[in-house]
C-alpha cells in the first residue's frame, strides 16, 4: 500500500538561501566592511559611510552582524527601538538608514554563540530582513576570519569588501591573513583604509602595493571622535569624518 | 516532499508528516494554507498531510542536562518572539536549569521539516 520514505536527504538546497538573495535583490551595492583585527574602526566607518552616502541622496542600509559586540547602534544613537513584522522584519530607519542589528532583540544581554549558532542566526537574520530597495548596503563585519566572513563569501556574492587597517604590526598581519583568504577564494576587493593614522609610515599603502588593492586612503587619529559617539551630526563634523567624505568619493569613483 | 517522489518515481504522495519546531512557534494553520497554495496542481494536491509539533529540546555542554523548552525559566513574550525570527537568540535569554551556564545545544524542535512521506508508484 506504498512505500514510507523518512530520514531522508533532499537534494534540494537550503530554502533559506533562496530567500536570501531575493532579500537582496533590489539592493544595488552591497559593501562589506571588514578588517580580520578587532579595534581598528569598522564600525565607525562602516556607520559613518552610511550616513554620508544617505545624506548624499542615496538610500543606504546598515547592517550590524556583529552578534558578540554589537555597537553601530551606539554610533547612531539608538536606543529604544523594535523593528515591525511584516512577512519577515522591515529594518527600521533611523538617522535615514534603514538598520538592522541583533541588539533589538537582545538589547544588553550577552550572546554567547558558538561557531555553527553565528552561522545559523547570520542565516536566520538575512533570511527575515527585508531590505527593499536600496543603493547601498552597508555591513559591518565583527573581527575574525571564520563563520561571518565564510559566510559572506558564501551568501553575499555581490558583496564587495572594504578592507580596515591601522598602521601598527599588531593588525597588518592579521589583514594579510583576510586579504590573503578574499583572494584566494576570488572575492572582490574594493580596497583597503588605513584608519587611526598617528604613524608617520606608509605601512599600510605599501600592504595595498603589495597585493595590488586599490589604497583608498587614509583616515587620521581623531581625539575628538570619541565625544561623538550617539550623536551622528556630530560625528559627521569630526576630522574622522572629513576623511571618510574623502574615501566615499573613492569608492564612487571605483564603482562600489 | 516533491523533490523525493519524483526522485522515487511516485504517482502518488498518500500522505505526509510535517514536523513544526516548537522554539520558532511556526502557526500551523499559515504552513496548511501556504501548503493548500502551494501545493495546487502537483502531486501533493490530494496529499493527507499531518503537522506535528516536536518539543524544543536542549543539552548542556558543561554539565550535560537535557531539558526542553517549557522547563526553561524567564523566558518572556518579547523574548520567545525574537526566538521565533532567530533561534539561536536562545543563547541570550536560557541558562541550563542545573548549572546556569549558557553553553548549550539546541538538539530538538527548532525549524519546520518533513519527517516522512508515504508513496505508491
Amino acid at each position: 500500500m506504498g512505500r514510507i520514505y523518512k530520514n531522508f536527504k533532499v537534494s534540494v538546497p537550503d530554502p533559506r538561501l533562496s530567500i536570501i538573495d531575493e532579500r537582496l535583490r533590489r539592493v544595488k551595492r552591497i559593501l562589506i566592511v571588514a578588517s580580520g583585527k578587532g579595534g581598528v574602526g569598522k564600525s565607525l566607518l562602516a556607520t559613518a559611510l552610511s550616513l554620508m552616502l544617505s545624506r548624499s541622496g542615496r538610500k543606504v542600509g546598515l547592517l550590524d552582524l556583529d552578534f558578540h559586540g554589537p555597537s553601530c547602534h551606539i554610533i547612531l544613537g539608538a536606543k529604544g527601538i523594535t523593528p515591525v513584522e511584516e512577512k519577515g522584519i522591515i529594518p527600521p530607519e533611523i538617522q535615514g538608514l534603514r538598520f538592522m542589528s541583533v541588539v533589538y532583540y537582545i538589547d544588553e544581554k550577552p550572546l554567547p554563540l558558538r561557531g555553527t549558532e553565528t552561522s545559523n542566526a547570520f542565516v536566520e537574520l538575512l533570511t527575515i530582513t527585508r531590505w527593499g530597495r536600496l543603493d547601498y548596503l552597508i555591513v559591518d563585519v565583527p573581527p575574525g576570519i571564520a563563520e561571518e566572513v565564510l559566510d559572506i563569501i558564501r551568501l553575499i556574492k555581490r558583496g564587495k569588501f572594504l578592507i580596515v587597517a591601522t598602521p601598527s604590526p599588531l593588525a597588518l598581519q592579521t589583514v594579510a591573513r583576510l586579504i590573503k583568504l578574499l583572494r584566494e577564494q576570488r572575492v572582490p576587493i574594493l580596497g583597503l583604509v588605513e584608519n587611526m593614522r598617528f604613524l608617520d609610515t606608509n605601512s599600510v599603502e605599501e600592504l595595498a602595493k603589495s597585493f595590488d588593492i586599490t589604497f583608498l586612503g587614509h583616515i587620521p587619529f581623531d581625539p575628538g571622535l570619541e565625544p561623538s559617539l550617539g550623536s551622528p551630526e556630530k560625528l559627521l563634523e569630526t576630522k574622522f569624518a572629513r576623511a571618510v567624505a574623502n574615501i566615499m568619493g573613492r569608492i564612487d569613483t571605483n564603482g562600489g | 516532499m516533491l523533490a523525493v517522489a519524483r526522485e522515487k518515481g511516485a504517482k502518488k504522495i498518500i500522505e505526509a508528516k510535517i514536523k513544526l519546531g516548537k522554539l520558532q512557534q511556526v502557526d500551523a494553520d499559515i504552513i496548511t494554507q501556504a501548503l493548500g497554495e502551494l501545493s495546487r496542481g502537483t502531486l501533493l494536491e490530494k496529499t493527507k498531510i499531518m503537522l506535528e509539533a516536536e518539543e524544543t529540546r536542549f543539552r548542556c555542554l558543561a554539565c550535560g542536562h537535557v531539558w526542553n523548552l517549557e522547563s526553561s525559566v524567564g523566558s518572556s513574550e518579547e523574548e520567545s518572539e525574537a526566538m521565533h525570527f532567530v533561534p539561536d537568540l536562545a543563547h541570550a535569554f536560557i541558562r541550563c536549569p542545573r548549572c546556569r551556564s549558557p553553553d548549550f545545544e539546541i538538539t530538538g524542535g527548532r525549524g519546520v521539516w518533513v519527517e516522512y512521506i508515504k508513496i505508491s508508484r
